[in-house]
């Protein structure tokens, strides 16, 4: 049996001249292929777990760590940066931050030919990569002429094409507008269809989590204090409360239930899933 | 609108229309198709010609309308040969007047300046042309190559001429730099503007206290912004060993004579004036 994607245990971590850990004991196993959303608070640990996971801690910021993160196999944390990117993906919040070059194209290029990869391999890559996100007929345009959701899609597709085995995605739309994270999260939703990649995502819209996860990771305080399939940890209404995450729409609907005397079998996480519950329950349907 | 302003709103608007990628002026031109590598050594001539010209305006002109020559073919927009000419006047004057100062008493009195107390000589106003050029002529050589090398084929120059290649790409980043740094100012300057801050009072005293809160948190944006753009860097396998590239800089017979056609130019101002050439001669012994 192949290695787990990402293995994180008894990690601890602290900034350096920082007095508190900003992570504590956290142990937690991906597997390959799934897609992880993990939340929390702000300033519970969530962006420096995700530097960790790319090795930007401790190559580019320094700090006490304790414990071992593996990666695909690899100790992350004896690793130099040329090693980390074809096997980890990294995007973050601001798209703007991720631009360098000054054409679609040239952005997508940019990390194959740091790699050295040779021209036609490079243009392969390139073409591939920027025809599954869409951005084609827009190759030779500046990135500053798209939408900010548009030069978020690219960010990722600049990643995509080193062809990483994990995908970490700190916020990627929280700088963004409805649209622009409808599209960074469709295709989201595609890579994890067509590539059976690993993803890890920091993210809050529950509602879209709820679908698409695999697991679920909330983290509070530097912990994590819920990990799991959706269903059973949105389930967990005093939990989901305590850490301050609201929980899916649908499922607070039947909470209310709940406190109306209502006996529910389960708390559904998902409108598919209520649907069902609902139609089981009227007898009904087609 | 006060003139400052506007001027300045022009200036915010020409860093923008360069494209928001540094300088880089798009355009289909002779001087945009010759390999960047000649462009670089256009440079390094119009910079050497400059220094050996310097005390001798009449010759440092030659250098000066090669460049314009260059902007002209090079197909560059209006507003960037204005903002270079703008200036470029006002830099004239000012160094004039300083280097003429110096040189009262040699050469020939050409004419006088009444409200600075000052003779201008022949000799004056070669040294402060020379002095002139040798300012004015490597920036727009400096234009002239940051408009037409692609930021792309930057960084890949130094690689072909051997130069460390991080050296092009830190230098092809600051370029990058300049137009977000305006665009951040702009949006601080709205910002700081909607809350009452009168980043353009007609006070000159309240304009310095003001530009406090408008370049702290602009410092802090570009630390940001720097910060962030080194881990892309990072995350992209900048700097992980040799690079490819997609498209790689094609040396042809144009850019070959072009090269000959412009060392041989400069070589000869060079030579020439290390052999004590000028077009003016002016007569010793004045006073």
């Amino acid at each position: 049996m192949s290695e787990p994607a990402v293995e994180i245990k008894d990690l601890w971590f602290k900034y350096l001249l920082a007095e508190d850990w900003t992570l504590k004991n956290l142990n937690l196993t991906v597997e390959r292929g799934e897609f992880v959303v993990l939340m929390g608070p702000s300033g519970c640990g969530k962006s420096t777990l995700m530097y960790i996971l790319t090795g930007i801690i401790p190559n580019m910021i320094k700090g006490t760590i304790k414990g071992t993160v593996r990666v695909l196999g690899k100790d992350i944390l004896r690793l130099q940066p040329q090693e980390i990117v074809r096997d980890i993906g990294f995007v973050f919040q601001n798209p703007d931050s991720q631009i360098i070059m000054p054409s679609v194209l040239e952005e997508v290029i940019f990390g194959l030919e740091n790699l050295g990869l040779p021209p036609d391999e490079i243009r392969e890559r390139a073409e591939e990569i920027i025809k599954y996100v869409g951005l084609w007929e827009k190759k030779d345009l500046s990135p500053w002429s798209l939408s900010a959701g548009e030069r978020q899609i690219l960010a990722i597709a600049s990643v995509l094409a080193l062809r990483p085995k994990v995908m970490i995605l700190d916020e990627p739309t929280s700088m963004l507008d409805h649209r622009g994270t409808k599209r960074v999260l469709d295709l989201l939703d595609r890579l994890k269809r067509d590539y059976q990649m690993t993803i890890v995502v920091v993210e809050h819209r529950i509602e879209w989590a709820s679908e698409i996860a695999d697991k679920i990771v909330i983290m509070d305080k530097g912990e994590f204090v819920a990990v799991g399939k959706p269903s059973e940890v949105f389930s967990n209404y005093e939990l989901v409360k305590r850490v301050g995450v609201r929980p899916p729409m649908i499922s607070e609907v039947f909470y209310k239930l709940i406190d109306r005397g209502v006996r529910v079998d389960r708390i559904p996480v998902t409108a598919r899933e209520a649907v069902e519950l609902i139609k089981g329950r009227l007898g009904g349907g087609r | 609108m006060r003139k400052s302003v506007k001027f300045a709103k022009i200036y915010l608007s020409v860093v923008e229309l360069s494209g928001e990628i540094g300088l880089y002026y798009e355009a289909d031109s002779v001087i945009h198709r010759l390999d960047p590598r000649v462009k670089l050594a256009w440079f390094v001539l119009a910079l050497a010609a400059s220094i050996a010209t310097q005390f001798d305006g009449s010759v440092g002109v030659f250098v000066f309308i090669s460049l314009i020559v260059g902007i002209v073919l090079a197909r560059l927009s209006l507003a960037r040969l204005l903002i270079t000419i703008t200036y470029s006047v006002v830099f004239f004057i000012v160094t004039i007047l300083v280097w003429a100062s110096f040189y009262q008493n040699v050469g020939r009195p050409l004419f006088y300046i009444g409200f600075a107390n000052l003779v201008v000589t022949d000799v004056g106003l070669l040294v402060g042309t020379g002095k002139f050029f040798l300012i004015v002529n490597p920036i727009t050589a400096m234009l002239l190559f940051f408009s037409t090398v692609k930021p792309y084929d930057l960084v890949q120059t130094f690689d072909k001429l051997r130069l460390p290649y991080k050296a092009g790409f830190t230098l092809f980043l600051s370029l990058r730099l300049l137009p977000v740094t305006f665009k951040e100012l702009k949006e601080i300057i709205d910002v700081q503007k909607s809350r009452g801050i009168e980043v353009d009072s007609p006070n000159p005293v309240k304009r310095i206290a003001y530009t406090i809160p408008v370049f702290v948190p602009l410092i802090i944006r570009i630390m940001s912004i720097t910060w962030e753009t080194a881990i892309t860097l990072m995350v992209r396998g900048f700097g992980a060993g040799k690079r490819s590239y997609m498209k790689p800089l094609n040396w042809s017979r144009r850019d070959t004579i072009a090269l000959v056609v412009l060392a041989a130019f400069y070589i000869s101002i060079i030579a020439l004036k290390l052999v004590g050439f000028s077009t003016y001669t002016y007569v010793e012994g004045w006073r």
